[in-house]
C-alpha cells in the first residue's frame, strides 16, 4: 500500500521524528487514506529506529501522536494540509514527532 | 536553567472560546502581515488546517514563489514548560510547493510575540537563508524561559 513517489496516489503524507540530531521518516502515498492501525505501526517503526535514550525521551509524544490519530478517527479523519507537532516537554532541541498530511485524507478508519 | 513564574498568557482560553481563538489568530495574522507588507511582490497565502482548533497550528502562511512557509503553534503551559521554541524544517511534499519552513511554537506572551516577530522579520522580511535561520532559532531558544508546572 505504501508506494512513495506514485503521483496517482491521492493520499500522501508522512510521520517524522525530528530534532536532537534525529531525522527519521515514514511516508505514505496510496489510493486509500492510511488507517489508525497503519499510523500506529508507522509510529512504532520510528520508535524502533531510535537509539534507546531518544526512545525514552520520546515515549510520551509517541503516545500523544497515537491519541491524535484516534481522535481523528472519531471525527471522520483529517483533510490535507495538516502539519501537527508533538514536542518533548521542556526540550530546547526541538525533539518532536510531526504528523504531516500533504494530500487527500488520513486516519479515516 | 532559568525557571520563572508563569507570566500572563494572552487569550489563555483560546481552546474553549472561539472568540479568543479568533483574537489570537488575528494577532498572529496582523504581526505577519505587517512584516510581509515590506515585500509587496511576495504573495503569502493561508496554508494549514488546525483540525482540532487547539492552536497546533494556529496560523500558517506559505509562499509558492519562495517555496517557503511560516507556521505558528500556540501552546499552553500544560503542553510545554518551555515558553518559546522555534525551528527550521525542510518540507514536505511537491504538491505543497514548500521546501522550507520556519516553525514557532510558543505560549502567547508579550515576550514570545517579540521573539517570534524577530524571527519572522529575518525570514520573511529580510529573506535570510535556511542556515542563517537555524542559527537565529537556536539563539532564540537558548535563552527562552521555562516555567514551573
Amino acid at each position: 500500500m505504501f508506494l512513495a513517489g506514485r503521483v496517482m496516489n491521492s493520499h500522501r503524507g508522512r510521520i517524522q521524528m525530528q530534532g536532537g540530531g534525529i531525522e527519521l521518516s515514514e511516508a505514505w502515498a496510496a489510493a486509500q487514506p492510511p488507517s489508525a492501525a497503519e499510523a500506529r505501526a508507522m509510529i512504532a517503526r520510528l520508535m524502533d529506529r531510535l537509539p534507546a535514550r531518544e526512545r525514552r525521551l520520546r515515549a510520551v509524544i509517541a503516545v500523544r501522536a497515537a491519541e491524535f490519530v484516534e481522535h481523528c478517527i472519531r471525527r471522520g479523519g483529517v483533510e490535507a494540509q495538516v502539519i501537527r507537532s508533538f514536542k518533548v516537554d521542556g526540550d530546547r532541541k526541538a525533539r518532536r514527532l510531526d504528523i504531516e498530511v500533504h494530500a487527500g485524507k488520513a486516519f479515516t478508519s | 536553567m532559568k525557571i520563572e513564574p508563569r507570566p500572563p498568557i494572552l487569550f489563555a482560553a483560546f481552546r474553549q472560546d472561539p472568540a479568543e481563538y479568533a483574537a489570537a489568530q488575528s494577532l498572529w495574522q496582523s504581526l505577519f502581515d505587517g512584516i510581509a507588507a515590506r515585500r509587496a511582490s511576495q504573495l503569502w497565502t493561508d496554508w494549514l488546517n488546525d483540525p482540532l482548533r487547539d492552536g497546533n497550528p494556529i496560523f500558517s502562511r506559505r509562499n509558492s514563489a519562495r517555496r517557503s512557509a511560516v507556521v505558528i503553534n500556540q501552546w499552553l503551559p500544560d503542553d510545554d514548560a518551555l515558553m518559546f521554541q522555534a525551528w527550521m524544517k525542510k518540507g514536505g511534499d511537491a504538491g505543497s510547493g514548500v521546501t522550507a519552513m520556519l516553525v514557532v511554537s510558543c505560549h502567547l506572551t508579550p515576550g514570545s510575540i517579540i521573539a517570534a516577530q524577530r524571527l519572522i522579520e529575518a525570514y520573511v522580511g529580510d529573506g535570510r537563508s535556511f542556515a542563517a535561520m537555524v542559527d537565529l532559532c537556536t539563539k532564540a531558544v537558548r535563552d527562552a524561559p521555562k516555567i514551573r508546572k
